[in-house]
Order: structure tokens, then sequence, then C-alpha cells
């Protein structure tokens, strides 16, 4: 038996088990009696991760930006001139993968031949292939797929609100990186930063569905190492995010019908203690919720006067690096709706949150947490954020329970201020 | 075990159950179905945003929001879609399963009342009209919907296809409406049309979660009104099977890439013979990253990124499509149509065919997973009075042969090509298409 560690909730009634395994990887297994079994195996290599040290007095490497997303689609190639998609499709899986900010993730559902295709993930993770010609092509692909976002107004707001309030965090880049920037990746950086970043303990699998932890073990202990290899070290080197934002306002003009809207409070308060971490991102949820749900002030009034559409949408997010609270919106006057925006919340930080409005927050949170314990594929990338963050999955809806009135009118204050306010607008030409 | 409905009458209408512990949530729907015409298609979706923007007993969208807040949480979907030849008006609510509530509430009896509140109980002035305030402010953004298509241009593509393929058909009016339909819209010509509603109304209702039968009736009878109406046919005329000649058409957008979209009738269309052999015949060619479209064109080639096939079952329509740099758009078509040309003449393998199968297989078996994908899949058999389940449709997958996949591509026929022209980096124009 390998250390295993169990958790459990009682409101949820669900469990899972982490064990360590033996080759320096953690796995997850998470049983739900669902028809489809996910799994993710994911590393910690994210678009972020452009700058690094070996050792801490060694020379700072640099990767082009979007290296992290070009990995990711290269390594489905084989040494043998085959691919995994294939081979995953020959088992009747649906496999697939992507790339964040903070991490890569490659993952497949089934409902049958659950122990083939887990064996297929552990091996093609861990056997790079790269040759000049397949990186070529890789390249045109990527190219088009930075053109959809270009052509995305949407993401382009995305894009210019991420400029507008991080003065030289790569966050602030798109995760695909540039035409520019990808010109420059080869198949010897590619190795560089799998060799850096592809280790077993820097990495994690979860797998969620109708399967043992005895199942799971089996295909991995056939497929990786027996022995943990010593992990080598990755220093990141931060660049050092100046405080502010890096313009009040950003604009790009587009072809589009009416002007997109997104406002970016950018969160200089991180605690670098991860249980304070996801506190702050339980107080923040909880704040946006009552200050931005559609059955609030806020939005009610905006929308019964027609000053913004019914596409609205906000979202709190932290990792270690970087934190931000976003608010989505179509108007065609993003002015009013900024000064709007403003008055609402100074008059908020004046009277405080409305208890009554929390509580109902509070519900509608915990109520959310419950239903994400429906699917195999939510469960799964739940879980890995929460494991990749160093937090506990099942603690959060008591989190949610535990944050008072006063811990939320203090982040109100703190993060909702016009200083660290940028409003990015995509509009057509004159508007 | 595999989830399948019970059904039952309910006043005039259908009541699909699935009762299963397996959830965490559940799912109550009411659907109607209307004709389509030029005016439901733009009054149908007008008047299910103003039924829901307030109620007698909940006068405002945030008064419902905030109800739907209380009973945990429940989110309440309302929309429109084409089904056959009818405009569905559909109004689904997601809740919490009992078991979970931290307090006894009936929450079943909370959202039943909500439903009927939207559909029959809305906000009217003093003449019995809706409101025109309501009205007017839906009217503007309907219009910006209607606008606002334009602005991701991929679905926009899709719709334009669907635009000229359908033309002449009851689904070929625009889901919306035109601008100007919508700027003509009265508020009596609105209320008109609710009543219409309420006088056809005939409840297609879907329920999946623990709740016994029993209560989800008394609820759903307690706040949906009994009309005369029986359920309609799906289809008043079935699809065209095949095509006679291929409209080429191409617009121009200020975008960087060009999207090229190649419409085929089927040959057969949902629940009729050779339709199951469509749909192993699409996921071969381009339903996954295993696909021959994925492998062939877009991993051998390297310039494109989103390529695929999909099989619009109840249409009966076929869509090859790629992404692509716009003067790469001649060598996009003969690679999509090379492709088909293969299937065509049996030069695909066998193993390739087991492939398709299996992910279409796996897909029947992860619609039990899911209580919306359940819904969509035996609603549509319900009103086709097809007598189907996933298990008998992951069956009939299995049993197709090469031979029904070859003739399947042979039946397909082109109808229309529809290129949406980036002009940022500049097009080409070695095809001749009837620019608009």
């Amino acid at each position: 038996m390998y250390p295993t560690t169990k958790f459990e909730s009682a409101l949820l009634r669900e469990s899972f088990e982490k064990i360590d395994h033996p080759s320096g990887l953690p796995i997850y297994v998470f049983p739900k009696k669902l028809s489809a079994t996910y799994a993710i195996l994911s590393v910690r290599f994210g678009s972020i991760d452009t700058r690094i040290r070996l050792a801490p007095n060694s020379d700072v490497l640099t990767f082009p930006d979007g290296i992290a997303h070009f990995l990711e689609h290269k390594l489905f190639e084989n040494p043998d001139g085959s691919d995994s998609l294939t081979a995953f499709s020959t088992f009747g899986a649906d496999a697939n993968a992507y790339t964040g900010h903070t991490r890569t993730a490659y993952l497949f559902s089934c409902t049958e031949k659950f122990s083939e295709s887990l064996a297929e993930l552990l091996r093609f993770v861990t056997t790079p292939w790269f040759t000049p010609e397949s990186v070529e092509r890789e390249r045109g692909i990527i190219t088009e797929e930075i053109r959809a976002i270009v052509d995305s107004p949407w993401d382009r707001c995305a894009e210019r609100l991420a400029e507008g309030l991080y003065h030289l965090h790569p966050v602030r880049k798109n995760i695909c990186g540039s035409e520019e920037s990808i010109a420059r990746i080869t198949p010897e950086l590619l190795y560089q930063a799998y060799n850096i970043f592809y280790q077993l303990p820097n990495m994690a699998l979860v797998v969620c569905g109708d399967v043992t932890a005895g199942e799971v073990l089996a295909v991995a202990d056939k497929v990786l190492p027996k022995v943990k290899q010593p992990m080598r070290p990755i220093l990141r080197v931060p660049v050092p995010e100046p405080p502010g934002i890096v313009s009040p306002r950003m604009r790009e003009e587009m072809p589009v019908s009416i002007p997109i809207l997104n406002f970016g409070f950018k969160d200089a308060k991180i605690p670098a203690d991860p249980v304070l971490r996801i506190r702050r991102d339980a107080i923040l949820s909880l704040v946006g919720e009552v200050l931005f749900s559609r059955s609030n002030d806020f939005f009610g009034t905006l929308f019964e006067e027609g000053l913004i559409t019914s596409s609205y949408s906000y979202s709190y997010s932290i990792c270690e690096t970087f934190a931000d609270f976003d608010l989505s919106c179509e108007s065609e006057d993003p002015e009013e709706v900024r000064q709007c925006l403003l008055d609402y919340l100074a008059d908020m930080r004046r009277s405080g949150l409305d208890p009554e409005a929390l509580e109902r927050a509070r519900r509608v949170l915990i109520a959310d947490q419950i239903r994400d314990y429906d699917s195999t594929e939510e469960i799964a990338n739940n879980l890995l954020v929460f494991l990749f963050d160093d937090a506990e999955l099942f603690g959060y809806p008591a989190l949610l329970a535990s944050v008072t009135e006063a811990e939320a009118n203090a982040c109100l204050g703190e993060l909702f201020r016009e200083e660290n306010l940028c409003l990015s607008v995509v509009a057509p030409a004159g508007k | 075990m595999e989830l399948v409905p019970q059904q039952s009458s309910l006043q005039n209408g259908i009541l699909s159950l699935i009762r299963t512990g397996k959830f965490k949530s559940g799912l109550l729907s009411v659907t109607t179905l209307l004709p389509i015409t030029q005016k439901s298609a733009c009054l149908g979706p007008l008047l299910l945003s103003v039924l829901r923007r307030g109620t007698e007993k909940y006068p405002s969208l945030p008064a419902i929001n905030r109800r739907l807040d209380d009973l945990y949480g429940t989110g309440i979907s309302i929309r429109p879609f084409y089904l056959g030849d009818r405009l569905a008006l559909f109004c689904s609510a997601e809740l919490l399963d009992e078991a979970y509530l931290p307090e006894p509430v009936d929450l079943l009896a909370g959202v039943g009342e909500l439903i009927g509140q939207i559909l029959f109980h809305p906000l009217l002035d003093e003449n019995g009209l809706l409101c025109e305030a309501l009205v007017e402010s839906e009217k503007e953004l309907q219009k910006e919907k209607i606008r606002s298509l334009k602005d991701a241009p991929r679905s926009y593509a899709y719709s334009r296809l669907l635009h000229f393929f359908h033309e002449g058909e009851p689904v070929g009016f625009p889901i919306f409406g035109t601008e100007e339909e919508v700027a003509a819209v009265t508020p009596r010509e609105l209320t008109d049309f609710w009543h219409q509603f309420k006088e056809s109304f005939c409840p297609v209702c879907f329920s999946v979660g623990s709740l016994p039968g029993e209560r989800i009736r008394a609820v759903l009878e307690e706040n949906l009104p009994r009309s005369g109406a029986s359920l309609p046919s799906l289809y008043l005329r079935e699809p065209p099977l095949s095509a006679k000649t291929v409209r080429r058409v191409a617009e121009p957008m200020d975008i960087s890439q060009g999207h090229l979209l190649l419409g085929f009738r089927a040959g057969t269309f949902a629940g009729m013979p050779g339709s199951t052999a469509v749909t192993v015949l699409t996921e071969l060619l381009g339903g996954s990253s295993s696909s021959r479209l994925f492998r062939n064109i877009r991993e051998a080639y390297g310039f494109c990124y989103s390529i695929g096939a999909y099989y619009r079952a109840e249409r009966g329509m076929v869509m090859l499509h790629c992404s692509m740099r716009p003067d790469r758009r001649a060598f996009a078509e003969e690679k999509l149509l090379s492709e088909l040309e293969a299937i065509r003449a049996g030069k695909f393998s066998d193993e390739e065919l087991d492939v398709a199968k299996k992910s279409l297989r796996n897909v029947c078996r992860q619609m039990q997973d899911s209580p919306s994908s359940l819904e969509d899949f035996y609603r549509f058999r319900l009103l086709r009075g097809v007598d189907d389940t996933l298990a008998a449709q992951g069956t009939r997958i299995a049993s197709v042969t090469r031979e029904d996949v070859i003739a399947a591509a042979r039946a397909l026929s082109l109808d229309t090509v529809y290129f949406l022209r980036g002009t940022q980096r500049g097009g080409d124009a070695d095809v001749p298409d009837d620019e608009i």
C-alpha cells in the first residue's frame, strides 16, 4: 500500500483519496457512480511560466510566450509516427488538452476501456517527441488559433483588460502567445521546457468516475517509474509587478454591434499563505455575488433602465501571483456605466453590504457548490484547481459559510475602488 | 442501469419522467410548440423575453431573480428554438435535489409556481396588454441580438449557411426575425400572440430527479392551464432529401480569417432509414480529433485550426466546415470534398469506421450523465412518435456497416457553399460566388 489520505464531506456525501505514488506523481481518485469516467493529468506549467532559474544563482532562462500551449499541442505525437488522439479513439475515449495561465492539462473521458486509456495518457505525456517538420506544421495551426482569437471581440476585450491592469506580469499576454513569439519556438526549446517542467512531482493525476484506487494504481504501477526521481528545482523568476493599474481605460475598435465592456479590479493583496488565499477567494466570490448578482440593485437598475443588455457576467480569480475581479457587460454608453458602477460602489462602501443579501448570496454559492458534483469532468477539474493551489476542495462550502459580514465589508472596501479599476472597451468606430 | 423516461398524459399534453437519485440537481421543463411563420419567428422569442421580465406576483426581473435565489439558486432558462417544423418555446428549471437542502423546503412547489407565473401571469396594463415599456425595452434588446450575430464570425457564418440552405422552408425564417420586423411589433400584437400561445398551449413536460411522479404531476397541474389544443406533429413537410443545384454565396467581413461551410442534403433525416449511417459517416469525416478532416487536413497541412463535420439530423443537413486564411479557401474546399469522395469510393479502413462507431457509442452512454442531454434526446423522439432509447441508438450505431456508410456518403448532395471572407489580410477571388 502506498501512503494514502482520505477526504470526506458529509454535506456533499462524497469522498476521494490522495495517493503518493512511488514515482513521485500525486494521484487523486474520486469515485463517482456516473457513466463517464474522466481522467486529467496536469503539470504546473502555464503561459505565465516563461522566466525561470534552475539554481538560485544561475542565469534566467526566458522562453517565448506561448511555449506551454505549443508544447501541449505537440505532445500527442509519438516517436513511431502515431498520435495519441487516434490511440484514445480506438479505445472509444474522447481525449483533449488545454493550457491555462498556471497549468497545462491532458485529459480523456470514457465509458469503457478505462485502463487502456489511462495507460495511454500516462505514457504519451511522459514521452516527448518533437521534429522540425511537425513543429513547423503546428505553427500554422496555432497561427490560425491566434487569428480566431484576434477576430473575437470578447477575447480582445479581455486581453486589453489584462494589459490595462498589469504592467509587467505575463498574465497580460495571450496564452497562445503571438504570431511573432511562436515563430521563435523550435524543437530544442520544446525539449528544454519539457525537461524542466514535466517532472512527475510537478504534476498531478486526478481520476473521477466509477473506478477504484486499485484500478488506477494498477495502471500507474505498470507505466510509471518504480522509483521517484529527485525533483530538479524550478525557480520561477517573477517580474516585479508595480502596484496599481496601468491605465484606467483601454479601448479597441472592431466591427461590433454594441460596445463590449470588461471592468477589472486588480487585487494587490494576495496572501502568500494558501489557506488565507482560498479564504480571500471565498470572501470576494461572496462579495461579488452580493454586489453584482442579477437579483440585486446594480444589475436590476441598469438593465431596467436600458443602459446594459442581458449579456452580463462576473467572477473573481486568484492565484499565487495575480488576482482580479472582472465584470463584463454590453452598453451603448460605457462611460455612463462606469460612473454608475463607481457611484454604486461608493454607496455600498458607505452603507456596508446588506446582511440579507449576504445570506442570499451565501445560499446561492453553496447550492452552486453542491451542483458541481453532478459531473465527473467538473469534479476532476475543480479538484485540480484546488490541489494546485494547496487548498482543500471539500472545505470550500464551509469557508463560504464562515465568512463574516465584517470580513466581507473589509474586502469590499479594499478592492472595489476607482484606483484599482480598469475599463476595457471594444467598440465600433466612433462609439 | 439505463435511464429511460416513463410517459403519461398531463392536462392536454405529456409528462415524461425519469426518476433517479443519480443527480444532486434535477430538471423540470415545459416545452410548447407553435407553427413557424415569419411572424412567429419574430414574436415567439420576443414574447418569452417580455414574460421573463415580470409577473403579477414577481413584478420585475430582479424580483424573479431574487425568488430564484431564495429557491437555492435555481436556474431558469427560457429560450426559443426550432424543432422539426415547429417553433419550440421552452422553459426549464435546474433545481437542487431536496436531499441536499439544509432545511425542509418545497423547492418543486416554488419552481412550479414561478414557471406558471412567468408563462401565464405576466404584468398587464389597465387595458389587459403586455406592458408597453417592457415590450419596447425587449424590442431594443432583440434588435441588438440580431445585430450582434455578426460579432461571433463562425457562428454568424453558420447562421448564414442555414439561412441560404433553408430558404423557402419554415426553418428558413431567422429565429429572431429581422430588425424591421421587430421594430414594427406593437404591445397589442404581442399580447394577441400571447393569447394564441395560451389557446394552443399543449405542454410537453420533462422531469429528471428523485421526486415522485405524483408530486411533479400535482405541481404542474396546479400551475399550468388546460387548453383544448392537441399535440401538433413535428413536421408539416418533410425536409428535402436532395439538392437540385449548388448555390455559392460569399460575404465579406472585416476579420482576419475565412470561414468556409459546405451544406449537403443528407438524403434522409432523423428517425428515417439511413439516418444512423449518416451519423456514423459524419463522425468518421469530422466528428472528433481522430476524424479524417482533422488528421488528413488539419494535421497534415497545418493551415487551419477549426475544422469538422456536423449532422443536423432533424433537418437532414450535413455540414463540413473549415476556418483558415481566406486565400486558402479554394484549397480548403478541394480538400474537404476530396475527403468525402474518398469515403464514397470506400477508401477508409475498418479501423477508422470502428473508431467512429466507438466514439458515438461513448457519446450515447455519456448522455446518461446529463439531464438536459436526456431531455433533448427523448423529447424529439417522443414528439416524432418514435419508440427509441439511447441503448437502442448505441446498438444501431454498432450495426452500421461500411457499405451503409459508403451509401450514405453517396447520397449526400451539395446544396450550399457559404464563405465568410475575412478582408483584413486580403481574400481570394478564385472561386465564382454570388458575393453579397
